[in-house]
């Protein structure tokens, strides 16, 4: 070793020695110094990030599990110009891909904006293609490209049950239908955690309570047929809207429900608005003839009347001033109950609720929920409006034009949920269309509840034998080949301000079958026909025409075969 | 003395045994120094690499689920009702009518409970006329025509 070097080490292990003391102290000082909470934070900014993990909502089903509403993804194509390597590029590729100029994208991305917005949404097969241009060979033809993907609720039958459904805005949440009621259930519980970019400190996402599915009493087959009717009943009678309601009367399973005009849940911000509110159980009407069912019902269960009971129809009763008439303002002479309600005759059923009074009338109107939301499980529902003796618009009037269903406000769901007690033996049951919720695989199930036992099962028999003996009699056009149907046509005159409009109506019928077993009740509800005023003339026949279809899909035998088919019941002691 | 004692002794005194007492303490403390750290880096290194490979995964579950939900929602579309209506109007299908079907009974196949029928016409058939009603009336009060 030369002597130079033996001066030299010393100096430079002295300076190393130095060197490494200073870099310890300082590691030391930084370590323990006052100013780690900042360090600590700065770390934090740049290295972790809150987040919120929102859950998947939760999918739709109807009863046979065919999917009613489901999530994909949409994209929101951004860029950052400033990071755009290749203007002129990336504008031929979005131009061609998302249909926009050519000329306009590159403006935009020869700015010197950090971000902007170039399309949002972007369906996700445009997305799909975009993401695969960019990990492609011309990959640098996209920098400074983004997309962001964004959920999206999709329903794969675009119209079909859309106001039943409802639909999930931008901003996640359901509005109207299924979607609003229960969007707590189908939304989930999102959670918030910390996303590190440290591989180190990196930690599996937090997983956050999904969304629970959720099956409908819904028949995607059955909604179908009632759309179709309800537009092929709208065509054939000149009718503006309408409504159709399919529910099972033993279980209150709303099977079906349409009304015109709809909506796509796809592209609902480009549909009307008003489009969006189910009329089904929104819209109040005055039932018109419909209503005598009930008015018959509280008859029969009161005692006033028995099916035998007669009166003479002299064509004008006075009840409380007011001067009732028939709908064709003839005297029908001595009519029985049958009679009454085959020529739907408002001078008897104004007679009738004379002969109750109003205490037994309305009392019966009210157990029967006239007048009462019934609790449907869908959002918006209205409760129809009835007046009592004692409220302050009431007048002795009201009993004789109430019994006929005028000045008496429903929704169609209210007076198809009524009717259904004397279809179902008396008991009204709770409309739902909440089958089951199958929540990370516990499914629970929704038993059909009862909401009130207004008439007894005898009187719910002798009015649908009265109600089938009338359409037989009538040779409605309601009638269904093979089947035994019960049912009443209604047509109501529509209010206006200072009385009631001369020339429009709304048709209406109201049918179930078959009437020994029941397993449908359907409501038709056409608004201001054009070829005939007449819910005989025009709802009738659309009744007829769904419940022919309608027997094929829930699979019902025509009486006959089915009597023959089935075991003979054993009669009663 | 024996040999061995002998042996000892003079190795403790040998006059390198200091030194290299010394360089061998240096250098078990050296690698025990660099195992430390050879095994902290190791561990460091992995844990790094699972960390990458969570996020990775992560990014990975979270493509999948959009792919799932894309092709649910690609299925659903392909069966609904209008596009299954279409095409097996293209096979040569047509709707059902009722009397079209065949109804039979499969043994064991759970039925509904069997209802009551009810009668169609349980209201006797009402022909009576104003007049003759009146009559009724009229003879009722009056006792019947002789």
């Amino acid at each position: 070793m030369t002597d130079n070097v033996r001066f030299r080490l010393p100096w430079i292990v002295a300076m190393l020695t130095v060197g490494v003391g200073l870099i310890v102290f300082r590691l030391f000082s930084i370590q323990f110094s006052p100013n780690v909470p900042y360090f600590n934070d700065e770390f934090r900014q740049i290295t972790e990030r809150r987040k919120e993990f929102e859950p998947p909502r939760g999918r739709i089903y109807d009863r046979r599990g065919e999917l009613l509403a489901t999530n994909d993804t949409l994209y929101e194509v951004n860029a950052s110009p400033v990071f755009v390597t290749n203007p002129e590029a990336a504008a031929e590729v979005l131009a061609e891909k998302l249909n926009r100029s050519r000329k306009e994208l590159a403006a935009l991305l020869t700015g010197k904006d950090s971000y902007i917005l170039i399309q949002r949404p972007v369906p996700a097969t445009i997305g799909g293609e975009l993401i695969a241009l960019q990990n492609g060979p011309d990959r640098a033809d996209l920098n400074g490209i983004a997309l962001e993907p964004i959920p999206h609720r999709e329903y794969p039958g675009g119209r079909l049950g859309s106001q039943i459904l409802g639909f999930v805005g931008y901003d996640g949440r359901g509005y109207y239908g299924v979607e609003e009621f229960y969007n707590d259930v189908l939304a989930g519980h999102p959670v918030v955690g910390v996303e590190r970019s440290v591989p180190f400190d990196a930690a599996l996402n937090p997983d956050p309570d999904k969304g629970a599915d959720l099956e409908l009493t819904i028949d995607r087959d059955i909604q179908n047929l009632v759309e179709e009717t309800l537009q092929s009943g709208l065509q054939s009678s000149g009718a503006t809207t309408g409504t159709i309601v399919v529910m099972d009367p033993k279980t209150g399973e709303i099977l079906g429900m349409a009304s015109w005009p709809t909506y796509d849940p796809n592209n609902f911000v480009n549909e009307p608005e008003a489009n969006r509110v189910n009329p089904a159980l929104s819209a109040q009407f005055e039932p018109g003839s419909i209503f005598k069912v009930l008015t018959m019902a509280a008859a029969l269960e009161s005692g006033t009347v028995t099916p035998q009971t007669t009166y003479v129809d002299s064509g004008v009763v006075e009840v409380g001033g007011a001067v009732i008439h028939n709908w064709n303002g003839g005297a029908w002479g001595v009519q029985d109950m049958t009679g009454l309600l085959q020529h739907s005759l408002n001078v008897g059923a104004a007679t009738i609720a004379r002969m109750m009074g109003p205490t037994i009338f309305y009392n019966y109107l009210t157990a029967f929920g006239v007048g009462q939301v019934t609790n449907v499980d869908l959002a918006s529902e209205a409760a129809g409006r009835l007046k009592r003796p004692g409220d302050p618009d009431w007048y002795e009037s009201d009993l004789g034009t109430n019994s006929f269903g005028q000045g008496v406000a429903v929704t169609p769901l209210q007076i198809l949920s009524a009717i259904s007690a004397v279809a179902n033996g008396g008991e009204m049951m709770q409309p739902h269309v909440l089958l089951s919720v199958n929540d990370s695989g516990v499914v629970h199930r929704t038993e059909p509840t009862v909401l009130g036992r207004p008439i007894s099962a005898q009187t719910a028999r002798t009015l649908t034998e009265m109600l089938t003996v009338s359409l037989e009699r009538e040779a409605s056009g309601a009638l269904v080949p093979g089947y035994l149907i019960a049912g009443k046509t209604g047509t109501a005159q529509i209010p206006i301000p200072g009385g009631y409009d001369s020339k429009q109506t709304i048709a209406s019928f109201v049918g179930w079958g078959p009437v020994d077993d029941p397993r449908f009740i359907v409501l038709v509800k056409l608004d201001r026909p054009t070829t005939a005023p007449w819910g005989s003339v025009v709802a009738a026949p659309v009744f007829s025409q769904l419940a022919q279809r309608l027997v094929v899909l829930m699979q019902l035998p025509p009486d006959n075969v089915r009597h023959a088919l089935l075991p003979t019941p054993t009669p009663a002691p | 003395m024996n040999p061995y004692t002998q042996l000892t002794r003079a190795f403790k005194q040998a006059p390198w045994r200091a030194q290299t007492q010394a360089i061998a303490a240096a250098a078990v403390f050296f690698v025990v120094l660099a195992a430390v750290g050879g095994l902290y880096l190791a561990t460091a290194t992995r844990a790094a690499t699972a960390g990458r490979d969570v996020q990775q995964l992560e990014v990975e579950k979270a493509d999948l689920l959009l792919e799932i939900d894309q092709l649910q929602a690609d299925v659903a579309s392909a069966r609904s009702v209008s596009r299954m209506e279409a095409r097996a109007r293209e096979l040569g299908f047509v709707p059902a009518k009722n009397d079209q079907v065949e109804y039979i009974v499969v043994a064991g196949y759970p039925q509904p409970p069997p209802t009551p029928a009810a009668t169609a016409a349980p209201v006797p058939n009402y022909d009576e006329t104003l007049t003759s009603w009146l009559a009724g009336r009229l003879e009722s009060v009056t006792g019947p025509a002789r």
